[in-house]
């Protein structure tokens, strides 16, 4: 190998994915960073926790949809107008940066499913077109469907939430907000019991199929800053790439895909494949 | 290597979020800011209610 091949600094520094994603959980629920709540985050993050550092962009959505169905979402002065459009330009920030990299590394909820995807069992591989849902979901269960009923029904249905749910109610925390009754609640936790059972014979099942924030950033993977570059020059097209991609993507054909989360492990398997940030 | 079209766009909604981002984030607009009737009844259970009429959340 020349020195030509060696990777920058910052890319050897994320060669252990791990670390950081230890890192942003442990840093997205800082009880002392708590006055940061009003800057909604670039990942799913929920933040019906009194320990919860940034705002889940979702529950602000929904929350101004909510206050549009009822005819008080004001100019951009008001507090829900801004919190919503506030999540919207952070996702919009974020996705044209980083792309995915926020699920990839960040986000709480993608780095459990890693870690029971570890289980060592047959995986199952989900087709390119699995992760077409989620920007319908996003349009209906974060805009539509809360502008209708007057309800945060992703949030209620949110396994993220789910889990904030149980552990605060173990703890004896109280809940920041509030937390679905009925079938609702029943529904969460059964939706939160499959997407964890799933986890461990697919790739992420709820980044893949169902999350809106993936789907969003996940888009922008076209046109982010971060994108994967190929020396062309030495590929001999091996796949060796392909075949590290948990999502079983092939980055030298499309290394923007919709449903790539930068996780980076085709880059750590071939050196001739590198994340790089350019305009 | 992205297209012309591509670059523009995306220096274009850099540039519109973080205008926006500037202008609408501030310390007060946290979920902390929910009024009551919505931390509870409101848009959470079946039975939800009405603000009240009075109500002007600004």
């Amino acid at each position: 190998m020349t020195s030509k091949d060696k990777k920058p600094l910052w890319q050897r520094l994320l060669s252990n994915r791990r670390t950081v994603q230890t890192a942003a959980l442990f840093f997205s629920n800082a009880s002392f960073l708590t006055f940061l709540r009003f800057i909604p985050c670039g990942y799913l993050q929920c933040s019906n926790c009194a320990i919860s550092t940034f705002s889940c962009p979702l529950i602000l959505l929904q929350r101004g949809a909510v206050m549009a169905s009822m005819g008080m979402l004001g100019g951009l002065d008001s507090k829900f107008t801004a919190s919503a459009t506030a999540a919207v330009a952070m996702l919009v920030f974020f996705g044209a940066l980083f792309g995915s990299f926020g699920c990839g590394w960040l986000c709480p909820f993608g780095f459990l499913q890693d870690l029971l995807g570890k289980i060592p069992l047959k995986k199952i591989t989900l087709p390119g077109w699995a992760g077409l849902l989620r920007l319908p979901l996003f349009a209906g269960l974060v805009v539509i469907i809360p502008y209708l009923s007057r309800q945060l029904i992703f949030c209620d249905l949110c396994p993220s939430g789910a889990i904030n749910r149980l552990w605060q109610e173990a703890a004896g925390i109280p809940l920041f907000f509030r937390a679905p009754e009925g079938f609702l609640a029943l529904a969460s936790l059964m939706f939160l019991a499959s997407i964890l059972l799933g986890a461990i014979f697919i790739h992420r099942p709820f980044c893949t199929l169902f999350c809106p924030i993936g789907g969003f950033v996940g888009l922008c993977n076209k046109i982010s800053g971060l994108h994967l570059t190929r020396n062309h020059e030495k590929c001999v097209a091996c796949n060796r790439c392909r075949d590290a991609c948990p999502q079983g993507i092939d980055p030298v054909r499309d290394p923007a895909h919709s449903q790539c989360s930068r996780c980076l492990e085709c880059s750590a398997r071939c050196r001739l494949l590198n994340a790089e940030f350019r305009t | 290597m992205k297209s012309k079209v591509l670059k523009l766009l995306w220096i274009f909604l850099l540039v519109l979020s973080s205008f926006t981002l500037g202008y609408t984030l501030k310390p007060t607009h946290g979920p902390r800011m929910m009024p009551p009737f919505m931390t509870d009844r409101f848009t959470t259970s079946p039975g939800r209610m009405a603000p009240p009429l009075h109500f002007r959340y600004r």
